[in-house]
């Protein structure tokens, strides 16, 4: 209910700031920044308002208590930064490989998602813009959605194993592409092992922040 | 430069290829100061100019 209502509102916000930008929606050309940062910031409304809404009824209504979100010590950060970039550009790119021996297009089929969210963003304050939407708010909002409520309720009705594949997919799914998907699935999976072994949301939102970072910086840097 | 007014995508390329679409030529030096219009992208292909990894973004 709340991804709908995230997704509904990302549509409607992307949709006005598109008009405002002269952006033509449904367009491959690149997002223009306020597109982005008005899409995810809809998408992050209703997650939130789910994450908050369920912690009222069914916890103690503290995000932090309820799903996890916390980090025990600056080693989170660092350890799940690290994992964050081992897992974008060595673990996927090494899942990935054999079928782009078959598909020599894979590669860039696998970036273009990240191409157009990023292409649009020139200079300094653009990017900037871009990491504390895609690198800062998304990691925080979409592992308290998908690890700290998704997750922690599958636990309870699920083994562990197929909690976090089931959370992962999910992820993945809400992502809603296609070539991308078994990577988002795997990184999902990834961040869900996370977030059960350590009890925490902390570790996770470093490696999703990790991940994004080095996407936009390496996308912005190689334009 | 090669470019498509629809897709808003610009390409630099060393040779490009006649039926690639718009087009006009451009020195070294201009083609290095080229910044695409806000909203666009720019992909340079040019020999030398090396590609980032294949990223994704979650």
């Amino acid at each position: 209910m709340g991804f709908a209502v995230g997704l509904l509102l990302a549509i409607i916000a992307s949709s006005l700031a598109a008009q405002a930008v002269g952006y033509k929606t449904g367009s491959t050309a690149a997002l223009p920044v306020a597109v982005t940062v008005a899409d995810v910031a809809g998408l992050w409304v209703g997650l939130l308002a789910a994450a908050a809404v369920a912690a009222r009824q069914h916890g103690t209504g503290r995000l932090g208590r309820d799903f996890g979100l916390r980090f025990a010590s600056p080693l989170d950060v660092v350890a799940g930064g690290a994992i964050g970039v081992f897992c974008q550009y060595l673990l996927i790119p090494a899942v990935y490989w054999p079928f782009e021996q078959i598909f020599p297009g894979l590669a860039h089929s696998l970036s273009s998602p990240a191409h157009q969210e990023t292409g649009a963003a020139h200079g300094p304050f653009e990017v900037t813009v871009l990491l504390l939407a895609l690198a800062a708010g998304a990691p925080v909002v979409e592992e308290l959605f998908f690890r700290g409520l998704v997750l922690r309720g599958l636990l309870g009705r699920l083994p562990v194993p197929a909690a976090i594949v089931v959370s992962a997919l999910a992820f993945a799914l809400a992502h809603f592409e296609a070539v991308q998907f078994g990577g988002l699935a795997l990184f999902g999976v990834i961040l869900g092992v996370l977030a059960w072994r350590t009890g925490r949301l902390g570790p996770g939102i470093a490696a999703h922040a990790g991940f994004n970072a080095v996407a936009v910086i390496s996308l912005a840097h190689f334009r | 430069m090669t470019y498509d007014y629809a897709a808003r995508r610009v390409w630099l390329d060393d040779h490009p290829s006649p039926a690639a679409g718009a087009q006009w030529g451009l020195c070294e030096a201009h083609a290095g100061r080229t910044q695409p219009p806000m909203g666009w992208s720019e992909i340079d292909r040019r020999a030398g100019r090396s590609e980032p990894p294949a990223s994704l973004v979650s």
